[in-house]
């Protein structure tokens, strides 16, 4: 017999899985790098779901954790433990596709950015509020639009 | 003022590009399988990994209590007997303590199925209970003979007085009785660890079960 808890990880898994996985791919170099910050998300999602007392919402709390472990596994790299692979397929276009294609380009482009400055883009491409965005890094709306806009000018530039 | 006009849509089309390219992301990665059994196994690998740091600080802290014991019975003058006794009785606490947790490490191996995994856990949790059970068993008549040490020591008695034998007695119970509150309660939080290590690998395979059926 499964309990609540169980349950509500996994439907909170299914409903996310694109959400978490768009924030490790855009804090990774590389597939195993991936699997490993997912990992560590659904990790610390099951951790944290018997705390989570739903002052927030649920995607907001997924983002905020999602980022959290990202931007800090980034910081300690060098000192991460062993990883256990996770079976999952981690090619998720054929490279020589077109949409294989227009995916590497995204992740060129956004891997050029800080790690704050991907978060907020992650959230602008999500199409977030930006009352919504500033909840989850931890800073004001008006700040979120002062910054996206200095990145959306710093993209365009990147992209001349 | 034409150029910048043409710059400014080349620019929005930049925008809009990444947006339709996050929407491919997006719709690319909706199919992805994610749900895994390692990543329940990996959640009780860090349940263990705790309670093997808790016994490798406790191993710890109990060498530098053994250090300081002898310290102190050289100290109080007590007999080289109940210096060794105690000195010993500290060592087979620890040693009892890496016994109890000894299962635990087989937990982390890679070809250890999730039934093995249970028993191990379950092995664990009886061995801390025995422990528990002798430690408390031994410790009140080591206690009563710390007393009888310490009121028959020469450096109370003669040097201090009988006053400060009585203040050292009493000092020494409530410490004891800290000590003891101190020990219970790490090992109610090793035993509530294990139960959920435990319980953790039975809902894993019920669900495992339930998704087979």
């Amino acid at each position: 017999m499964r309990n609540q808890q169980e349950l509500e990880f996994e439907e909170l898994v299914r409903n996310n899985r694109a959400t978490i996985y768009s924030v490790c791919y855009m804090y990774s170099k590389d597939k195993d790098e991936v699997a490993d910050l997912f990992q560590e998300c659904l990790l610390n999602i099951w951790k944290g779901l018997s705390g989570f007392k739903r002052k927030s919402d649920i995607r907001t709390w997924i983002y905020r954790i999602s980022l959290n472990t990202c931007i800090s596994a980034g910081r300690k790299k060098k000192s991460r433990g062993e990883k256990i692979k996770l079976d999952i397929s981690l090619d998720i276009a054929a490279p020589d596709s077109y949409d294989g294609r227009q995916i590497k380009v995204l992740h060129d482009r956004i891997s050029q950015l800080g790690p704050l400055d991907r978060a907020l883009v992650l959230l602008w491409l999500e199409n977030l509020p930006y009352d919504e965005i500033g909840a989850i890094i931890g800073i004001s709306a008006k700040n979120v639009g002062v910054r996206l806009y200095r990145i959306k000018e710093q993209l365009k530039s990147n992209n001349k | 003022m034409m150029n910048t006009t043409e710059n400014q849509n080349t620019h929005d089309h930049d925008l809009l590009e990444l947006k339709s390219q996050y929407q491919t992301f997006k719709s690319a990665i909706e199919s992805q399988p994610v749900i895994n059994s390692k990543i329940i196994q990996r959640v009780i690998k860090s349940g263990v990994s705790s309670v093997n740091h808790i016994i490798h600080s406790y191993t710890i802290v109990g060498l530098i209590g053994i250090l300081l014991w002898i310290l102190i019975g050289v100290f109080f003058k007590l007999s080289i007997l109940f210096i060794i006794a105690t000195c010993i009785m500290m060592s087979a606490d620890m040693a009892c303590d890496h016994w109890s947790a000894w299962p635990l490490k087989k937990i982390s191996a890679p070809d250890t199925t999730m039934i093995q995994a249970s028993v191990l856990a379950r092995r664990s949790r009886a061995r801390f209970t025995i422990a528990t059970c002798l430690g408390i068993m031994v410790i009140i008549p080591w206690f009563c003979w710390f007393a009888y040490e310490l009121t028959n020591s020469a450096v109370c008695n003669i040097d201090m007085g009988q006053g400060f034998t009585n203040l050292i007695v009493i000092l020494s119970a409530i410490g004891g009785l800290i000590g003891l509150s101190i020990g219970i309660i790490l090992v109610v939080r090793m035993r509530k660890k294990l139960a959920s290590i435990d319980a953790q690998i039975h809902k894993f395979i019920n669900m495992n079960d339930s998704s087979v059926s």
